[in-house]
């Protein structure tokens, strides 16, 4: 069976030279903020990621690559990349699996579905601090709700100390993240859900397509797309935790849950060495930066080309 | 082009529209950039202040502070001042916003192992010469207190005392009664004690540890149990650390491991924070903890606690029974206006009111924390022993451990590396309880850390 394609981009008209200078009297108010709060702090990063400097930033050394250097072989280095590797694969299979489910749940018909729809964003909106204190009440072993419901159900019969090793907490932070990015993929995937064209649907049905079919032969292409964007929003989610970190475990017990960005933070601000927190940033980015381009390789440039 | 009712539309055509509009742009551009780029700098001074007076401090004290602000605000009219709070990593957050010089506050406060760092950084300013000062010097109780607020680089006085606290025991008196266990006077007793309560079932982690990844709770413990054991000082007068090579102090993090390693403690403090454990001793979860008095009040809550009436204060177990006394100070930035009025609120905020009163620290120290203040007339306000007088504090208990605790970190805590000698030395106190490590690598470890910067 063919798999179904997305219209191909309309090929715009090529501007006359006559309105690149109008154009660019437009777009200034938004380049110039942009240019500021953006394009200058990420060019002062790079450069101070390139030097050696005191706490007030008054004497700066240029030492080339020699932070980035320092950060790789750095012992902490490997073992907290192996744990954000971690933390972002379950927060990816978690948002994008979730999300998917939702949107699908959500592109049926049912009563109250537009009020689903609306709360489903609030995960969204909370400030991941809060989001942090909250599950690390609903995790505590003596108070909280999740070993409260364990044992009324019976499940347990004793308190779970569910922060006792780092991989269960980072699982557990993990969740925090999913719970609160996975509804936003879900409504993200139902505006594409909503696309599908009816007519395709309806053919992959004459050919005698079952459910499953439809939705891996006809759904699935369709939204690839869409895919990448919630590919790439939980990629971004899971390598630059920082708030769950920091409210829920500081980095313990030990560095069991001493992740990149943490552990930046520290080299930064515990230790004032700005420049090679610095650079352990622009690696968290550059890693950032690879998996991205993979999921596009993998969800939008293959198929493009054999399209 | 012609409306309805038979008026002329005039026209603009499609390229003057988008000449006039570009033109706009340009215009709004820099005006824009003028908005989002326009600063003005301010300078240390006595330039008349048209805006209250800020105060930074952690934002969860805010309503503990509440009735000190509202004092201020009646008393010093038409001074005021305002809470201005950071909700997370106070020292860092405060930092970043020096170092980004928009920290925008007259007063804030540091915890040990900041001031030195702040003062070299010219965020702070010196005190000398501003008047009263000889006065609230004398007044206070401790040479090695007024010795900590100086710079050790010029000798000059940069902060004055915010509050003095020490770590001691707390136990749940009906339980120890009950399995007739008697309080605990040395660490073989208080391991003894926890072991008859688990294996008694009494409770399943009898001692709720303060072993979060925070250095004021982990790292305090550990250097105040091991002062109760009889060390002394954590470096020498060159600021090179001795605590490595201390027996007391491997035997303490050994002693912590093997309570571990029993379950004598939860699992999950190490990975958890100050809040958490302390609700494991507030809930009834554990028979001891070990911390200063600033949740005695807490626990006798009914609201917040489930030991109301059953903790009890005493002296820290061990040879000599001392502990760490750790000094947080109040200092002025070095970007206030106006000097004259952020030393009243200075004044205020550690000392004394307008009229002679020890407000803040009766209100907001004793009343409000559960700490002390370094003040020699407060021995004898009667107010500051009725403000001690809630139910759980024991005012002899506490002024016996007062008395026992020794500053320990002095001088290396105003060194530029300590910030990082913290974190270091709270990791592997992790690790070693986590038996990641030797007590005495672990130690070693963040020891050589502060060699190396030390001797840089």
């Amino acid at each position: 069976m063919a798999t179904a394609t997305q219209p191909g981009r309309p090929h715009w008209r090529r501007a006359p030279h006559s309105e690149t200078l109008p154009a660019l009297g437009f777009l200034l108010p938004a380049l110039i903020p942009l240019g500021v709060t953006l394009a200058y702090p990420l060019a002062y990063a790079f450069w101070l990621s390139l030097n050696e400097t005191d706490m007030a930033g008054r004497n700066w050394y240029f030492v080339g690559l020699r932070n980035y250097v320092s950060a790789f072989h750095d012992p902490l280095f490997i073992p907290s990349l192996e744990r954000t590797l971690f933390f972002g694969a379950l927060v990816l299979v978690g948002t994008v699996g979730l999300g998917l489910a939702f949107a699908l749940v959500l592109n049926t018909s049912f009563p109250g579905r537009s009020i689903v729809r609306g709360i489903m964003i609030i995960p969204w909106s909370m400030s991941s601090v809060l989001v942090a204190l909250t599950f690390g009440w609903i995790y505590n072993s003596n108070f909280g709700y999740l070993n409260g419901l364990l044992l009324q159900l019976g499940m347990v019969h004793t308190p779970i100390q569910w922060f006792s090793t780092g991989w269960r907490i980072l699982a557990l932070m993990a969740l925090a993240a999913v719970w609160t990015s996975a509804p936003f993929a879900g409504l993200i995937y139902l505006g594409a859900l909503q696309n599908v064209p009816e007519d395709l649907i309806m053919a992959a049905k004459v050919d005698g397509a079952r459910g499953v079919q439809r939705f891996r032969y006809v759904t699935l292409p369709w939204i690839r797309t869409t895919s990448f964007v919630v590919a790439v929003i939980a990629t971004l989610t899971g390598f630059t935790v920082f708030a769950l970190v920091l409210i829920l475990t500081g980095g313990g017990p030990g560095n069991e849950t001493n992740v990149l960005p943490w552990w930046g933070y520290q080299v930064a601000f515990y230790n004032f060495n700005w420049g090679e927190g610095a650079a352990i940033f622009f690696i968290i980015g550059f890693i950032t930066l690879l998996v991205t381009l993979l999921w596009y390789r993998l969800l939008v440039h293959r198929h493009r080309a054999t399209a | 082009m012609e409306k309805a009712d038979g008026t002329m539309i005039h026209a603009m055509p499609r390229r003057t529209f988008l000449a006039r509009t570009a033109a706009a742009g340009l215009f709004a551009s820099p005006l824009l950039a003028a908005a989002c780029g326009g600063s003005s700098s301010s300078s240390g001074g006595s330039q008349p202040l048209n805006r209250p007076l800020a105060m930074a401090h952690d934002a969860a004290v805010a309503s503990i502070f509440k009735p000190a602000i509202d004092q201020f605000n009646k008393e010093y009219a038409p001074l005021s001042v305002r809470f201005s709070g950071i909700a997370q990593n106070y020292e860092q957050v405060l930092q970043q916003r020096f170092a980004a010089g928009s920290a925008d506050v007259d007063v804030c406060f540091s915890d040990p192992g900041y001031q030195e760092l702040w003062y070299e950084n010219g965020w702070i300013q010196p005190l000398d010469g501003l008047p009263g000062i000889d006065q609230l010097n004398a007044d206070i109780n401790n040479p090695d207190i007024l010795k900590d607020l100086q710079s050790s680089k010029d000798g000059k006085q940069i902060a004055l005392p915010y509050y003095t606290s020490g770590f001691m025991l707390h136990y749940i008196q009906p339980s120890l009664e009950k399995a007739g266990i008697a309080t605990p006077t040395t660490w073989d007793e208080f391991e003894a004690a926890c072991a008859k309560l688990k294996k008694d079932g009494v409770y399943a982690t009898p001692y709720a540890a303060f072993w979060d990844k925070d250095f004021y709770q982990s790292a305090f413990t550990l250097i105040s149990c091991a002062m109760g054991n009889g060390m002394t000082q954590l470096f020498d007068a060159s600021a090179h650390p001795t605590f490595d090579t201390d027996p007391v102090m491997i035997d303490m993090l050994t002693r912590f491991r093997r309570w571990y390693k029993a379950g004598y403690v939860p699992t999950e403090s190490l990975g958890s924070d100050y809040t958490a454990v302390n609700n494991v001793y507030a809930g009834g979860k554990a028979a001891f903890t070990i911390n200063d008095a600033e949740a005695v009040q807490a626990w006798n809550t009914p609201s917040s606690s489930k030991v109301v009436g059953q903790t009890k204060m005493a002296l820290m177990p061990g040879a000599t029974h001392n502990t760490m006394t750790t000094v947080a100070k109040w200092h002025m930035t070095s970007t206030t206006p106006n000097r004259g009025d952020a030393w009243e609120l200075l004044k205020f905020l550690s000392w004394k009111d307008k009229h002679g009163a020890y407000y803040v620290p009766i209100t907001v120290l004793v009343g409000g924390f559960g700490v002390q203040a370094p003040w020699k007339g407060l021995a004898s306000d009667p107010a500051y022993k009725k403000a001690l007088s809630f139910p759980g504090m024991d005012f002899a208990v506490l002024q016996q451990q007062v008395s026992l605790g020794k500053v320990a970190m002095y001088p290396a805590d105003r060194e530029s590396w300590f910030s990082g000698f913290m974190n270091l030395l709270t990791t592997n106190i992790q690790l070693g309880v986590l038996g990641q490590m030797t007590p005495e690598a672990a130690l070693k470890g963040a020891a050589d850390y502060a060699r190396q910067h030390s001797t840089s």
